[in-house]
């Protein structure tokens, strides 16, 4: 059986050498018991929730940096969220869409944060109002 | 008379005793402006305080001040669909307040102006005149301005302005109550709420719906970003060649959930791209944790009539305790033989690539079932993540033998007897399965994304040159090794059948 098989310790380390003989050999490769093989880092994503129920649940759309979304559901603004996801062990940042709203957040010892609080610019409110100065 | 109605965190709804009107209430009682900054409330020249002195009701109220030639103050609202009745508010003049002016405008929305979509084209709906001629100066007053009924179901926001006149002085307000329904989008830059349609009527808008005509579904969620690549080798428990090209293939798994964030189905996307073995290898997936009962159906499984496998009705592994399922049960099947005497299929590049044939696998979940006696849960993204995808391959059609990533458990088909045999130094511990007895090495990896795979007696160090340390470091060095980056592959040790 062994002779039908493509894994045949021998053959291998004969052909190896005839490609490049200086970088490391998987015979002298010794790692921890406890190294867990993985290419994927375990991520926890959190959003602070507004503090006032607005009424508004639409989509929640969470995404690497790169662009490639990973999460998709729907979510109350007022609600908090937190999910953990596993991601490619390079990634850095997160994206967070929540309808025109989009926001991007480092991570940070596998954590990566976010509030629903608003950015928007600040009405100008002292606007002059003709009856102001009529009455 | 008015029944107010509380919700828990203070953005209240009122409601006359009749049923009538809606009422949107700000009384402050949040205690942080910001919060009501981030509702679309707008304020200048106003704190929140929770000085006793200065609260009118409850634990905070809104607070400016005045001078002498006249100090101005302002709340906006967010947007309102209006109602008929009566904006109205507690204002209450601290000493030395000479007079106080409440001036009161209806601001429409107009689609034209993309800033703030606020109308220029306002109505004035009056003032009011606080402590001027009063007998009960100091006094919490109302104040209060007419919702037309001409007005009831208009858009718009209501722009309160303050003047307060004496040196000194403070002005508090509270309890404002404005006739209608909140209808700002704070996640939209704080514009109206859009009407939106929702063809299924699953509560998710067409446009944020990946099945918007399917109220069954809502939402893809995908487990890995894009395609990912498993590589096997298939001489477990006896040491490998490490070319893990005994079985290659990628996958893409998607969990689709309704609009509740239950999952519903499971899409399986698998593309066999290389079987360097001479062994008849099966290959299938163990969901850890997911009872079979839970699963309805699977389709799209790829099995030989005279397979070695039995399955339950749902078209799961019979005798698993947790849904697993047989993608295919022979390589072969899925991917066709070169013949002209190559030992695999896609490892030799002496012989042409062959295209594997891409398998949709659909799992049905069945729908959570709550009765008076029972309650059973849905099945939820956090139960389906890569903690419970446990593929392996199933080695040369003996049920018995399976190679699972390391740290992975079999499943209870598994002929325990081989464990801790040869090289194998499972030790029945959790997280000891499929790991190499002096080298620590496994028999299968799982990359996250799709790469190029191994030629056939090529060790993976000779084709990814930063594999070595970063197995070496404990994943430390080189999380990225797997990638295109300068001086990481060798490409002539490399294939890329796809």
């Amino acid at each position: 059986m062994v002779l039908f098989s493509s894994c045949i310790k021998e053959e291998l380390e004969d052909n190896t050498k005839l490609i490049t003989d200086d970088v490391e050999s998987i015979d002298d490769l010794v790692v921890s018991e406890f190294f867990d093989w993985k290419t994927t880092k375990e991520i926890t994503v959190s959003i602070k929730g507004l503090t006032m129920d607005v009424g508004v649940d639409q989509k929640l759309t969470l995404l690497t940096g790169d662009g490639d979304e990973f999460f998709g559901g729907s979510h109350k603004m007022h609600e908090d969220f937190e999910m953990a996801f596993d991601l490619p062990a390079g990634i850095d940042a997160i994206v967070m869409k929540y309808g025109a709203t989009e926001k991007s957040a480092e991570v940070t010892n596998q954590v990566a944060s976010f509030t629903f609080e608003t950015e928007r610019e600040a009405d100008a409110l002292n606007v002059e109002f003709a009856e102001l100065s009529a009455e | 008379m008015r029944k107010i109605l509380f919700c828990y965190l203070l953005v209240l709804l009122s409601f006359q005793s009749f049923g009538k009107s809606e009422y949107l209430v700000n009384d402050g009682e949040i205690g942080n402006i910001n919060d009501y900054y981030s509702a679309c409330w707008d304020f200048y020249n106003f704190s929140l305080t929770d000085k006793s002195d200065y609260v009118t009701e409850g634990k905070y109220s809104f607070l400016t001040k005045g001078s002498k030639e006249g100090y101005r103050s302002d709340i906006k609202s967010p947007w309102i669909k209006f109602e008929h009745g009566k904006v109205d508010m507690d204002v209450t003049p601290y000493s030395g307040v000479d007079e106080a002016k409440i001036y009161a405008f209806f601001i429409p929305f107009d689609a034209e102006n993309k800033k703030n979509g606020e109308s220029s084209d306002y109505e004035y709906l009056g003032y009011h005149n606080v402590n001027h001629g009063s007998k009960n100066k100091d006094k919490t007053k109302k104040a209060d301005f007419n919702i037309s009924k001409d007005m009831e179901g208009e858009l718009g926001k209501i722009h309160l302005v303050f003047v307060v006149y004496g040196d000194d002085v403070l002005l508090g307000v509270d309890n404002i109550e404005i006739p209608g329904a909140y209808y700002s989008d704070p996640s939209s830059n704080c514009f109206p709420k859009g009407e939106k349609k929702d063809s299924d009527g699953d509560g998710v808008v067409d446009d944020e719906d990946d099945y918007p005509d399917d109220k069954y579904k809502a939402y893809n969620n995908y487990l890995t970003q894009g395609p990912a690549t498993l590589m096997f080798e298939d001489l477990w428990p006896a040491k490998g060649d490490y070319d893990f090209n005994d079985l290659v293939l990628d996958y893409e798994i998607n969990r689709v959930t309704d609009a509740g964030g239950d999952v519903v189905e499971v899409l399986i996307d698998i593309l066999p791209r290389a079987a360097g073995a001479g062994y008849s290898n099966g290959f299938g997936i163990e969901f850890t944790g997911i009872s079979p009962s839970r699963i309805d159906k699977v389709e799209g499984l790829k099995i030989s009539s005279n397979s070695i496998h039995e399955f339950m009705s749902n078209g799961l592994e019979e005798g698993n305790e947790h849904a697993t399922i047989i993608a295919f049960d022979k390589v072969n099947n899925v991917l066709t033989h070169p013949g002209g005497g190559a030992v695999g299929i896609n490892t030799d590049p002496k012989f042409p690539l062959q295209s594997g044939e891409k398998l949709r696998i659909t799992m049905y979940i069945r729908p959570a079932i709550v009765t008076t006696r029972t309650s059973e849960e849905g099945i939820k993204l956090s139960d389906l993540t890569m903690e419970n995808f446990n593929p392996f391959l199933i080695v040369n059609q003996k049920r018995g033998i399976e190679v699972h990533l390391p740290g992975k458990m079999p499943t209870a088909h598994v002929d325990k007897s081989l464990f801790g045999t040869k090289e194998d130094n499972s030790t029945g511990d959790e997280d000891a399965f499929y790991r190499g007895k002096e080298s620590g090495l496994p028999w299968a990896l799982n990359v996250t994304e799709s790469i190029p795979y191994l030629i056939n007696k090529e060790s993976i160090t000779k084709g990814y040159n930063m594999f070595y340390k970063w197995a070496a470091t404990g994943g430390k060095d080189y999380p990225d090794w797997y990638k295109d980056n300068n001086g990481y592959r060798s490409g002539k040790a490399l294939l890329n059948a796809k």
